[in-house]
């Protein structure tokens, strides 16, 4: 597996759509870095105005803390997206070029090759919330220094800035899990569709799909939300209420890796029975 | 000992379409097999199965008469150029063969592998850049990587100019003689002819005719008689022909027709031209129409 990783790495690596994707997420960050910079701090103050009269608050408002959790907040659609741009052509990209054939005269077992894309998109998806954890909490704290972090959540939540850390590499970390599942989901998807776009597309449609129902028909869906792949991808906001909700967290974490593994499977099953014949 | 590759009973359909009924061929060490027919013959799904590409409704692969649990086993035995070498278009063609290398943790040399089919000066140019002919050189040099014992060339010669078709030949020549068993399909058979040892004729998924070149090439090819004037239909030679107006049509080797021709010569009749055809030439012909 070491060599077919190293294999899929020196590929991906000299595709530019793999740093595109890293560099659109960089700008999006550095955006919303520099709207808080401008405005961030009046907008906040207006939100939160009446707190600082009633609470002893530890440090600024607008603190690193509270920007690396808006930059969680707002971009856990948009940070998918990027991913798939990436993953989603895994696959499919060798049945479009032809590649495949070359790939599969080679001596080694079809699994082995399906496992080895699944284990890329995992690899990408790690140095992606790396450098997205590094840059939005690192590069925030750097530039916007530390304190409380005050959330609305079921109320307002009010987490002090030294039980603040340990939580954002939680998050991060169930970031990672959420984001490979939906890799790996794309991955799946392209093992069904010969086209690069199309696999892309059908992912992104199905997140859309998914997000929609989720937040359009809740009520309609009571109940029914936690079969939305998107509901579970949003539970890293459990990180940021003072009592954690671990039950709903390990439902989740389970969840994501049972729907991943069932992504796999089938992959396995229909790339095995695929006749590659062009 | 000489390796033997049996491919036993291979028959493969797509849906109800059969696409090959059954065939039986072996490829040994140290020959060139040439798998020959008319489009849609069957040679490129026979070398889908060979590569594991696409699993066969039956069939079996025995290696030196013991018998592989499928078609996938014969991967660690076997070097495959398929029709079109489709490498990655943004790697180099030596940072491509590096790769593939790589994956099977072989030990061979890229730039080794580059000067065995001439392309070490672009060995550093990006496969996007390359002719037709340079990929398919590219190919044959990803074939060579872990130095396997049996060569399957799915059309090797597709669109190579002919000096670099030469070489190729020269190439497979060389393999052959270092004991590398090659099956390599081609419609050039005046090129294959010359080089290989057998071949497989293969018409509608069956095997129309096959057998040894060597007996084709020397025992009996197609040869026609022409004379200036009308033969008469009494003509009487001891050989099976044909007459019609101006020429004699026989199958015949090379002294078989010198003694025909001192026969007619005998009778009077001199022949201004003779013509001679390979039987399997015809035969490929009568298929394809």
């Amino acid at each position: 597996m070491r060599h077919l990783l190293q294999f899929e790495g020196i590929k991906l690596l000299h595709r530019p759509r793999t740093f595109l994707s890293i560099g659109l997420m960089l700008v999006l960050v550095g955006l919303i870095f520099w709207g808080l910079k401008a405005e961030g701090e009046n907008a906040l103050g207006y939100l939160f105005q009446s707190l600082g009269d009633n609470f002893l608050m530890q440090g600024s408002i607008l603190n690193g803390y509270m920007v690396s959790f808006l930059i969680l907040n707002t971009l856990w659609i948009h940070i998918p997206i990027l991913i798939v741009i990436v993953t989603g052509d895994l696959f499919s990209s060798e049945l479009e070029s032809g590649t495949i054939r070359l790939l599969m005269t080679r001596p080694l077992s079809r699994n082995r090759v399906a496992l080895g894309k699944f284990a890329t998109a995992v690899l990408y998806v790690f140095v992606f919330v790396l450098i997205f954890s590094l840059v939005s909490l690192g590069l925030a704290l750097l530039l916007f220094g530390s304190g409380d972090l005050i959330v609305a959540f079921n109320g307002l939540q009010i987490i002090p800035e030294t039980d603040l850390l340990w939580r954002f590499f939680a998050a991060f970390g169930y970031a990672f899990l959420a984001m490979s599942t939906f890799a790996i989901f794309s991955v799946a998807i392209s093992f069904f569709t010969r086209k690069s776009l199309v696999a892309i597309l059908i992912t992104l449609g199905i997140i859309v799909i998914s997000t929609l129902l989720q937040t359009l028909a809740s009520s309609l869906f009571m109940g029914w939300e936690f079969f939305l792949i998107t509901y579970h991808f949003a539970q890293w906001q459990l990180f940021f209420y003072s009592e954690i909700d671990w039950v709903s967290l390990l439902n989740s974490s389970l969840w994501l890796m049972v729907f991943s593994s069932f992504c796999i499977v089938v992959s396995l099953i229909r790339f095995n029975k695929l006749k590659i014949t062009e | 000992m000489v390796r033997k590759l049996a491919i036993q009973n291979m028959a493969l359909s797509y849906g109800n379409q059969s696409i090959l009924k059954g065939i039986d061929f072996e490829i040994t060490e140290g020959k060139i097999t040439a798998l020959i027919g008319p489009n849609g013959a069957g040679k490129s799904s026979s070398f889908r199965v060979l590569a594991g590409l696409v699993a066969p409704d039956s069939g079996k692969v025995l290696l030196d008469q013991e018998e592989l649990t499928n078609f996938n086993v014969l991967k660690n035995h076997c070097g495959y150029l398929l029709e079109t070498a489709d490498f990655y278009p943004y790697l180099s063609g030596r940072k491509n063969l590096e790769l593939f290398i790589g994956l099977t943790n072989s030990n061979a040399d890229a730039l080794n592998l580059l000067e065995k089919v001439g392309l070490t000066h672009a060995a550093d140019k990006k496969v996007q850049q390359y002719s037709r002919g340079m990929k398919q050189r590219l190919g044959l040099a990803q074939v060579l990587i872990d130095n396997p014992s049996f060569l399957i060339l799915d059309e090797p010669f597709n669109g190579l100019d002919p000096e670099v078709k030469e070489q190729i030949l020269s190439l497979l020549v060389d393999l052959k003689k270092q004991g590398k068993g090659i099956l390599v399909s081609t419609h050039l058979l005046e090129d294959i002819e010359a080089i290989a040892d057998d071949f497989i004729l293969l018409n509608q998924g069956e095997i129309y005719l096959s057998g040894s070149m060597e007996s084709y090439r020397t025992d009996k090819q197609n040869v026609t008689l022409h004379f200036e004037e009308t033969l008469p239909k009494d003509l009487e030679i001891e050989f099976d022909f044909f007459i019609e107006d101006h020429k004699i049509g026989l199958s015949a080797s090379i002294e078989e027709t010198k003694t025909v021709v001192k026969k007619l010569h005998e009778l009077g009749f001199i022949p201004y031209k003779i013509e001679r055809s390979s039987i399997l030439y015809d035969k490929y012909m009568e298929i394809a129409k």
